[in-house]
């Protein structure tokens, strides 16, 4: 499942690709709703005497989008979300149903000044083939939003690659546990958020509908270093308030484990936004999170899962409080 | 003798698509050619009466015409550029050189393949602000059965046809130039042939032409007809001089590394039968198997075609299959009888 969600779209602004394919995962399990943003909530209810837990996951990646056409047929673009603009050099785009690819001049035709410069997005263009704007326009408006175009494959030994991995395991494990929600004695709220990569607007609006909960699991991806690594286990972020109680619980389990401070990120707009409920962030590692290429390890969503599995076992039988 | 006048005819496209898409699969790295002589041999042997792999993996193909015709060489390389694995670190990241002129700016984040002893998938990664690496995902334990120092990498690539007539893949240099000469020899009636016609495909061009130099001195053709790529046109190279536009057809190179009026003959030759074409201007080494031609196997009057080429040495090389056909083209009228050989 992940390497469907992987390669389906859903660049931050326009999730419905992504947002489909897992309603057609969940909509025989458990009740669907999208509210205004295009957050994508699923709401398993079992009484208001029961324990409620809320897990969030994001459905969107980081891509590119069209600003301007030239009068050559190239197109001009911005960047959504965090990637780093040297690693745009060469890479294919796709958008809608045809292909661009990161343009550029031949390095023969470089001087030493232009090699040692930083690339800038405001250097680059995407050649699609068009040779004039009228051509280019026929396929392409501004506007129109650009994917990268990785295929999914498994890598190593237990890693996987593909583009937008951090969030589509974080979808794929938060899917598990709702098609499990039958055997669930409690509330259980899905929360599918669209826009994290661009200061997570949709987490703004997207637990309205919680009133309260014993417990929230944020999920999300961080970038690997020198602290944290691919097969060092599930990432549980740390944070400097209340919410210390679920961390400490967390570690816990016995499941393998790595802490790391985060910040920017959904769980500061829900600490903003003061809802009643503690919140822990649980995040899978990812080597070249900000590039086309992403690398995970298996290991590593299987902790995270076990992690929020168990954790969702202690609110139901009540040794979470 | 054919009078008509070219018209491109996107039929052609049809077997020109799939051929480059072929020949860019085949691996070869520059030195490492194997495979490729091996298949191009195969496709050769269709065509020639006779064929033979010379000792470092030059590639030559022959058609007679009659006894007293003088022959013509076509040429073209067939390494590619590509990496080297230098050391497996212990923590797994696999250090690596170039093997050829890499666009070393597209590297951060580049997919390869490490061929081995099986081929390995990797990614290219940073590990300090401008030293790179390769990480498999393996351990160096696992990694000492699969590879060693000294294998060679290529960077993967998916063939894209973009709109118009338009198609990117990596290796097109010199793919696409093969493609071109393999094309031409199909449009010819080898029942009249004017010339004899001696193929070379040719090993090690990326690391100093080496397989030209062998490869021509073995033999002594009349004239070398070399085919490589040149610079296509992007939107920053518009006022540049050596770039050419793609869709403008064979860029015909003149200067001291080529036979001023074979050159001529082949402009001439353009204008006669419409063939689109445009001309690139060399003050000395043309950077082709043309410098190597020229003064190999006695000397040899040459002459060099190019196919205009975006983002030349990366994976991402991009050009219009319209500009290959007019190569073809050009090259069998010359066959044909087009280009006097005095």
């Amino acid at each position: 499942m992940i390497k469907q969600l992987s390669e389906s779209i859903g660049v931050s602004g326009y999730e419905k690709q992504v947002r489909d394919k897992i309603k057609s995962e969940l909509q025989d399990c458990v009740e669907l709703k999208t509210d205004k943003l295009g957050n994508l909530i699923a709401l398993s209810n079992k009484g208001k005497d029961k324990p409620t837990i809320v897990i969030s996951a994001h459905m969107d990646e980081p891509g590119l989008i069209i600003t301007d056409i030239t009068d050559d047929g190239y197109l001009k673009f911005d960047i959504i979300g965090d990637i780093a603009p040297d690693t745009l050099l060469s890479q294919r785009v796709i958008i809608g149903d045809i292909i661009g690819i990161i343009s550029f001049k031949a390095i023969h035709l470089t001087t030493r000044e232009e090699r040692k410069k930083q690339v800038k997005t405001s250097d680059l263009l995407i050649d699609i083939g068009a040779d004039t704007k009228h051509e280019a326009k026929a396929h392409v408006h501004v506007g129109d939003l650009c994917s990268f175009d990785t295929k999914f494959c498994e890598v190593g030994e237990n890693g996987i690659k593909g583009k937008a991995l951090g969030s589509r395991i974080c979808c794929s494990v938060l899917i598990h546990i709702l098609k499990q929600a039958a055997n669930l004695d409690l509330n259980l709220t899905g929360i599918f958020t669209v826009q994290r990569e661009v200061s997570s607007r949709g987490a703004y609006t997207a637990f309205d509908s919680v009133n309260k909960a014993n417990l929230a699991i944020l999920t999300d991806c961080v970038s690997c270093d020198e602290n944290i690594k691919c097969g060092g286990g599930a990432v549980l972020g740390l944070s400097i308030d209340s919410n210390r109680y679920a961390t400490e619980y967390a570690q816990g389990f016995g499941v393998k484990i790595q802490l790391a401070k985060t910040d920017k990120c959904e769980r500061d707009v829900l600490l903003e936004k003061r809802y009643d409920m503690p919140i822990i962030q649980i995040a899978i590692p990812c080597k070249y999170k900000n590039t086309a290429v992403n690398i995970a390890d298996k290991n590593d969503i299987n902790a995270m899962s076990e992690l929020i599995f168990k954790l969702v076992r202690s609110v139901e039988n009540g040794t979470f409080i | 003798m054919n009078n008509k006048k070219y018209k491109y005819d996107s039929s052609r496209a049809g077997e020109l698509v799939p051929l480059i898409k072929t020949l860019t699969e085949l691996r070869g790295v520059s030195s490492a050619e194997g495979e490729v002589s091996v298949r191009l041999k195969e496709i050769l042997n269709e065509i020639c009466d006779r064929c033979e792999i010379q000792k470092n993996g030059n590639v030559l193909g022959f058609i007679s015409a009659h006894k007293n015709a003088k022959t013509i060489m076509l040429e073209a390389h067939i390494d590619r550029i590509g990496l080297m694995v230098t050391k497996i670190c212990d923590d797994g990241l696999i250090k690596f050189t170039n093997i050829g002129g890499v666009d070393e700016r597209i590297l951060t984040s580049a997919e390869v393949t490490i061929l081995g002893r099986e081929d390995v998938y990797g990614v290219i990664c940073k590990v300090k602000s401008n030293d790179m690496r390769i990480d498999t995902g393996f351990s160096a334990e696992k990694l000492a059965d699969k590879i060693k120092v000294g294998d060679m990498v290529i960077i993967n690539s998916v063939f894209t046809q973009l709109l118009g007539d338009k198609l990117s893949c990596a290796a097109m240099d010199n793919r696409a130039g093969i493609a071109s000469i393999l094309s031409a020899l199909k449009r010819i009636n080898r029942a009249n042939l004017k010339y004899n016609i001696v193929v070379l495909l040719s090993v090690q061009e990326e690391l100093g032409l080496h397989g030209a130099y062998t490869g021509a001195e073995s033999q002594t053709p009349d004239a070398a007809i070399v085919v490589d790529v040149t610079h296509g046109t992007t939107y920053d190279t518009k006022e540049e001089v050596g770039v050419f536009p793609l869709g403008s057809g064979a860029a015909i190179c003149r200067g001291p590394n080529f036979d001023y009026e074979y050159t001529v003959n082949l402009m001439e030759l353009c204008d006669s039968f419409a063939i689109p074409y445009t001309i690139e201007a060399a003050s000395g080494p043309s950077g082709t198997s043309a410098w190597a031609t020229q003064i190999s196997g006695g000397g040899i009057p040459s002459m060099l075609l190019s196919i205009p080429l975006r983002y030349m040495h990366t994976n991402v090389e991009t050009l219009d299959i319209k500009d290959v056909d007019a190569v073809a083209e050009l090259i069998a009228h010359s066959l044909k009888g087009g280009l006097k050989l005095d």
